[in-house]
């Protein structure tokens, strides 16, 4: 004790400079299970995380039901009109669904399996403000598994990047961290989208001679990753040439508000990779899979 | 029932207010719509206990906010440690240098530990090849800078007050002790 308090601040000095350099110089990743010390500390803040809980979710719930009152006669009206406009629609998708399924079977489609999902409620958010995830209140007790895919019903959300019992955290798509395997909705090209902390997300990699232009739609590829083909992610928001005169920056806005997203449907449906790298790798599989892509993540 | 001395409910009380200011940033702050909202409460909390607490004390505290806040983000492993070490370094060596009393030199403190942040960060982005200019995360961090140093002193008069509550029992208490033994 006495030895700490003649020298604990200069070992302390000594460590803090140590310290960012073997941060910087070793390959760190972001996801892992958490420590001993973690689940010590979340152990103890447990009752406080309830309190928190509760205060957000009944402060949340007047908030909303306030808002709900206030339009609910105006929004029963345009619910109405949207009914019959809908009710139209449906009686024609009706023929083309029939003519879709003749078509598929004459072409030997499969069929795709109908997904399973759980919804869950957003409970918090990223305290460090400029990496980017959310934690929802479903968890193991659920059947939520880290690799999963989170989407809302404006589009993909993001990927389960660790579980507790009760809740897991998502890694969204803007955080820097995040990859995903995409494709342009109007040419079918390949690519990979990167989160940016400023930029929202960054389309990377497109195949050779693609040709992209503002306002193309950015969907899921379905070829890796635990997203199903086919769900949208934003659209291209803009396009920079690079100081470099060769290369150009290809800016996408997300489909979904991140900072709206109150629900979210967490598709139970792993990442093919992510189960075979689960299997083989033991205790240390994430590491394995962040080091088995190129970038940091497998979304 | 359990008997406690004065420095031991001190003890408990500000680990405890550790433990809420990180759910009160991650559960209202970090959800709010507007950056301008971004106060980042646990480095002003960090600050304090690293220039009013016995150094042991502080580096508990320290060590519990920082693996609550790693529960809560996406940062990577271990930059919470590294930045809030850096953190308590520079608060006390400022305190030792500067007169922490007045106003302007408050303020400079929390500024310059709040773009040590932005630094660290930035670093960590720009070893990942995640960031394409240094303007755009400038832009994006701005607000939070900006309203954090604003609020940071007000906020650091608000915890020397709850402080205040249990202090001074609890450094007589202390010294006590540490002279019976």
């Amino acid at each position: 004790m006495l030895v700490f308090r003649r020298y604990g601040f200069a070992l302390l000095v000594l460590s803090a400079f140590i310290f960012p350099f073997a941060f910087y110089s070793s390959d760190v990743s972001t996801r892992r299970d958490l420590s001993f010390i973690e689940k010590v500390v979340y152990t103890i803040s447990r009752p406080v995380e309830l309190a928190f809980n509760l205060v957000t979710h009944q402060s949340s719930g007047l908030v909303n039901s306030y808002i709900d009152l206030r339009g609910a006669r105006e929004e029963a009206r345009q619910l109405k009109e949207e009914n019959s406009r809908l009710s139209v629609q449906m009686q024609m998708l009706k023929e083309v669904e029939k003519e879709n399924e003749r078509l598929q079977k004459l072409l030997n489609f499969v069929r795709q399996v109908n997904l399973k999902f759980v919804s869950g409620q957003v409970r918090s958010a990223d305290p460090s403000f400029l990496y980017q995830s959310i934690r929802l209140n479903r968890g193991e007790n659920d059947g939520v598994l880290p690799g999963m895919a989170v989407v809302a019903a404006e589009g993909a959300v993001g990927v389960v990047m660790r579980t507790l019992k009760s809740y897991s955290d998502v890694l969204l798509l803007n955080d820097p961290n995040s990859n995903l395997d995409v494709i342009v909705a109007r040419n079918r090209r390949r690519g990979m989208l990167e989160g940016s902390s400023s930029q929202g997300m960054l389309f990377k990699y497109a195949d050779r001679g693609s040709r992209v232009i503002v306002g193309d739609e950015i969907l899921t590829s379905g070829l890796t990753g635990p997203f199903p083909r086919g769900i949208v992610v934003g659209k291209v928001s803009r396009i920079r040439v690079e100081p470099d005169g060769v290369s150009q920056s290809i800016e996408v806005e997300p489909a979904v508000n991140f900072a709206e997203v109150a629900e979210a449907l967490i598709l139970l449906r792993s990442s093919r990779e992510v189960e075979v790298i689960r299997k083989l790798g033991g205790g240390d599989w994430m590491k394995r899979l962040v080091e088995s892509v190129p970038g940091r993540s497998g979304g | 029932m359990i008997r406690m001395r004065a420095w031991q409910v001190h003890a408990t009380l500000m680990f405890f207010l550790g433990i809420a200011v990180v759910y009160l940033q991650a559960y209202g702050l970090a959800r709010a719509r507007t950056p301008w909202l971004h106060i980042d409460l646990a480095t002003v909390f960090v600050v304090y206990v690293s220039i009013e607490h016995l150094l042991l004390g502080a580096l508990v505290r320290i060590f519990c906010v920082a693996a609550l806040m790693h529960m809560f983000s996406g940062a990577p492993d271990g930059f919470y440690l590294m930045y809030y070490l850096l953190a308590l370094v520079v608060a006390n060596l400022f305190s030792r240098v500067i007169a922490l009393h007045k106003l302007s030199s408050q303020i400079l403190v929390f500024l310059v530990i709040f773009i040590l942040k932005f630094v660290l960060i930035y670093g960590s982005l720009v070893k990942a090849q995640r960031v394409s200019g240094i303007l755009p995360f400038v832009l994006s961090v701005a607000p939070s800078l900006v309203v954090t140093t604003l609020l940071s002193v007000p906020l650091f008069s608000l915890l020397a007050r709850i402080d205040g509550l249990f202090d001074a029992s609890a450094r007589r208490d202390h010294r006590q002790e540490l002279v019976e033994n």
